[in-house]
């Protein structure tokens, strides 16, 4: 199945081109917001998917919250990745923040995205690459920010040496690229300097892939 | 000596370019914007505060409506800062969608901070330091600039470039959806859509 992901706020134009610019569109995946306007510009939209026998599956997001937003993108591009192929991004309806979000999801996942002009409507192809931006990082340092993930994003070093199985040495080289790459930070116990805390930035969580 | 630049887009209002103000660290402001921003209420406002700061402002004017003439200018500020050894952050939230976006994908392209604030600020997962370009070895380089033009294997193979292993770069530029093959008597290889595109900022 082919699928396009699409952002969608007051407009229906931003999306419509997409459905016959990217050929074979099997599933449209709409992310729209609660606004009623909206709500509108989603049935003229489902009404195209009708006419055009393209499988409609929507999406009602909070428009205001960017990682929120984020999160659930990235979980349906990678659970529809596993099986399916994700044509495209359409990037350019909905909030300033869920555009934003989409952006950079589909930097993150390696997604193709597309603009469709605001005034012409042309759809713009984005110079993206695609593949994971996660390529950047080596499978140790995969499973180093998982692990994180799953314990709240701060561990004690000495719990992360332990939970990936490695020597002193060589957890400490992966902490410190993750951290020279801004994911990570390293702090202090207050009351023991021998102890180490690892802490990943909150937006890192989106690096983390779940296999 | 170094200085902490922040990059930010900008409309019509102060608001959100206030928030970054407070919340992120920097010596001199860069104001990504359409020039008729200049006239508006909100930028007097955000020159007062900089005068009275005794910070730089400097502008840097889009096409707020037009996403490659955005994404390419501020790509080359970030560059331009960066070669100059300051240290550079970005913020995506002021301005139109188009102008916010390009930003995003400006700060991933060349591997600096980057932030959204609404609200809250939100600090991107960018991995800093790491360019576009890093993302390519030397040979899937030069095979991208080779293949402006659609060539066989044998015209890339005898090429000045000394390309080491085509078929491995060949591959992975493949598998990234950059180079499309051309069936014909003799294959031909070319730049896909997303290729031509990839290609310029390399």
């Amino acid at each position: 199945m082919r699928i396009l992901l699409a952002t969608l706020g007051f407009t229906p134009k931003f999306v419509i081109p997409t459905l016959t610019t990217e050929k074979g569109v099997d599933r449209l995946v709409l992310y729209y917001g609660e606004h009623k306007n909206c709500d509108a510009a989603k049935d003229e939209v489902a009404k195209v998917c009708r006419k055009m026998k393209v499988d409609l599956k929507l999406r009602k997001m909070r428009e205001f919250d960017f990682m929120y937003i984020a999160t659930r993108m990235k979980a349906d591009i990678e659970k529809y990745s596993q099986k399916h192929e994700i044509i495209c991004f359409s990037i350019s309806g909905g909030t300033k923040l869920m555009s934003a979000a989409a952006m950079m999801v589909s930097v993150i996942e390696g997604v193709r995205a597309v603009y469709v002009h605001e005034k012409t409507f042309d759809v713009v192809p984005l110079p993206l690459l695609q593949i994971p931006y996660t390529d950047n990082l080596t499978d140790m340092q995969r499973q180093i920010l998982r692990l994180l993930h799953e314990n709240g994003s701060t561990m004690k070093l000495s719990e992360i040496r332990e939970g990936i199985g490695k020597h002193k040495s060589t957890t400490t080289h992966h902490i410190k690229e993750l951290e020279r790459k801004g994911v990570i930070s390293l702090s202090n116990d207050e009351h023991d300097s021998r102890v180490k805390y690892v802490t990943m930035k909150e937006s890192a969580a989106l690096l983390v892939r779940f296999e | 000596m170094s200085e902490k630049v922040l990059i930010s887009t900008f409309g019509f209002e102060s608001d959100k370019i206030i928030t970054a103000i407070r919340e992120l660290p920097f010596e001199r402001l860069v104001l990504v914007m359409g020039k008729d921003a200049l006239k508006k209420p909100g930028f007097i406002e955000v020159k007062d505060l900089c005068d009275m700061a005794n910070t730089t402002l400097n502008k840097v004017y889009v096409d707020v409506f037009n996403f490659m003439d955005c994404f390419k200018k501020i790509t080359s500020r970030i560059e331009k800062e960066q070669n100059n050894d300051n240290i550079v952050s970005v913020n995506a939230s002021g301005g139109t969608k188009v102008l916010g976006d390009a930003a995003i994908l400006g700060s991933f392209h060349c591997g600096v901070q980057a932030y959204h604030c609404e609200d809250d600020l939100v600090e991107l997962p960018v991995f800093l330091g790491v360019r576009f370009e890093d993302r390519f070895t030397e040979d899937q380089q030069n095979l991208l600039k080779l293949l402006s033009r659609p060539r066989s294997y044998e015209e890339i193979r005898d090429s000045t470039l000394g390309i080491r292993n085509i078929s491995k770069s060949m591959n992975e530029l493949k598998r990234r959806g950059l180079v499309d093959e051309m069936a014909g008597p003799v294959t031909r290889y070319g730049l896909s859509r997303e290729g031509k595109l990839v290609k310029r900022y390399i």
